[in-house]
């Protein structure tokens, strides 16, 4: 065998490993949905350990996330879940009937106060041609109202569990504050026209807050 | 099959297992000890109390201590596992420090101000003198577990060593809050450094343990300290101290000889550790 057919034997043999040595790593903090439609969990609870969601009666977990994370979207073919700690699905921490009027995508909200949730319809405004839509989710225990700001645009959450209406702003790079009592947060957000997006703000006010963009 | 054929087939099955062992190795180390924030090198921090600050340094096993050793900070775990490791290491221990009632309220300053890539947090024993319950104990933790990643930092926990002799009253709730180490650490995918475990294997007797500064039972003495660090190295390098072989898989990672390594395995049915 010539030196020429002996290396391109040997790559072809190691072709298939080396391919496979790729991948991995992901999860956590990705925004990306996996799905359209159904629940995802925003975790805005500092105390919080992580969690998992699931159907009522069924084995496998929905979605997962742990404290500042949103998690990707999951269909859901019941009309219960079950909030549940990681990897302990017997200790339930909440549980949630779905029904029709909370529409085909909607987010759990985790945040403290005794670890509360709370479910919130995501999305469902038609968008003007040029512009994104973005609301705060607020998510911050000791405070009161958190008001976001978009250049003039500005929207209230008007207190821990709710959402603010959405404010449509020109799409492309764009600077969000986020101001209550003893919160602060300022950060630039890349916006595609056309995307619905929810700033889930969580922790707890006047000790550390973190704020987290995902699509809806 | 000609035999050059073969070698080549015996060659690419080397390469190909060299290739995979090895990315399994870096794989391996590299969640724990990477650099998260890109500044070059692999910096860990101790949060904690006079236990990461390193009081009680600098005794022998078998010294019975008047006045423990304040030290000055520069000492105790922090500091062997800097040696040992070759990384930066800061010391974030504060003595008498209560982790449920100040400890966690400078948790975000001194963590975020540093350029730790790693945090060790070993805080609990003036807690466990306080009797502070486990649940309040648990949210306090959970909640630096939670900052630490938001910030982007690897968070490492060290479970608690058992305290005797005149601190013996307070091993009963340090038992109680290792319960709660662990389990936090089980559900938020978190590596331990079990210094608990480690106490229980090296202790030449856990009622009047030779790791402390006795009669006092509650600050490390020399021996005890080496203990923390060397826990905490096999946590890092992912290395099961307690198992037969551990101390020399260990010692080979650090690139120390075996008798430095003084953490014993976990006795094994019939056999005394």
């Amino acid at each position: 065998m010539g030196r020429r057919a002996r290396t391109i034997w040997c790559v072809g043999l190691l072709l298939p490993f080396l391919t496979a040595c790729g991948g991995g790593g992901g999860g956590g903090g990705d925004t990306s949905s996996s799905s359209e439609t159904g629940v995802r969990v925003l975790h805005g609870a500092i105390e919080g350990t992580p969690v998992e969601v699931f159907a009522s009666g069924q084995q496998s977990p929905l979605v997962s996330a742990a404290f500042g994370e949103a998690s990707p979207r999951a269909e859901v073919d019941t009309t219960q879940i079950v909030i549940t700690e990681r990897g302990n699905p017997s200790l339930v921490m909440g549980t949630h009937k779905i029904e029709r009027s909370m529409g085909d995508r909607f987010s759990i909200l985790l945040s403290d106060d005794g670890y509360r949730s709370w479910v919130i319809p995501d999305g469902g405004k038609e968008i003007p041609e040029g512009r994104s839509a973005i609301r705060l989710v607020h998510g911050v225990s000791q405070t009161e109202e958190l008001t976001i700001t978009i250049g003039e645009a500005s929207a209230k959450a008007t207190r821990q569990g709710r959402g603010s209406t959405y404010l449509f702003v020109p799409s492309g790079p764009q600077d969000v504050v986020i101001r209550g009592t003893k919160v602060g947060e300022r950060k630039r957000f890349e916006l595609e026209a056309g995307q619905s997006y929810t700033v889930l703000v969580g922790g707890e006010a006047g000790y550390f807050v973190t704020s987290v963009l995902s699509k809806d | 099959m000609s035999r050059s054929i073969k070698r080549i087939i015996l060659n690419a099955t080397l390469l190909c297992t060299s290739i995979f062992t090895t990315m399994g190795e870096v794989r391996a180390e590299d969640d724990l000890l990477r650099d998260r924030n890109g500044d070059g090198e692999v910096v860990f921090a101790g949060f904690g109390d006079s236990i990461t600050y390193g009081v009680g340094d600098g005794t022998e096993p078998g010294e019975e201590v008047d006045a423990i050793p304040f030290t000055d900070g520069t000492v105790g775990y922090v500091q062997r596992v800097s040696q040992l490791m070759k990384i930066q290491a800061l010391n974030l221990g504060v003595p008498g420090e209560v982790f449920t009632l100040d400890g966690i309220n400078r948790f975000v300053k001194d963590v975020s101000e540093s350029d730790a890539d790693i945090i060790g947090i070993m805080e609990g024993a003036n807690d466990a003198i306080r009797r502070i319950t486990e649940g309040e104990y648990g949210r306090a933790l959970q909640k630096a577990i939670n900052v630490t990643r938001v910030m982007g930092k690897t968070p490492v926990l060290f479970t608690l060593p058992p305290a005797c002799c005149e601190h013996a009253g307070a091993r009963l709730y340090t038992d109680v809050y290792n319960g709660r180490i662990r389990h936090l650490a089980r559900v938020n995918g978190v590596a331990i450094a079990d210094a608990q475990k480690g106490w229980i294997t090296t202790c030449d007797r856990l009622d009047r343990c030779n790791l402390y500064n006795l009669p006092e039972g509650l600050h490390p003495n020399s021996k005890g300290y080496d203990v923390i660090s060397q826990v905490l190295s096999a946590a890092l390098y992912k290395v099961d101290l307690f198992a037969a072989g551990g101390a020399a898989e260990l010692a080979s990672a650090l690139g120390v000889s075996t008798d430095r390594i003084v953490v014993k395995p976990e006795a094994t049915d019939g056999q005394k550790s």
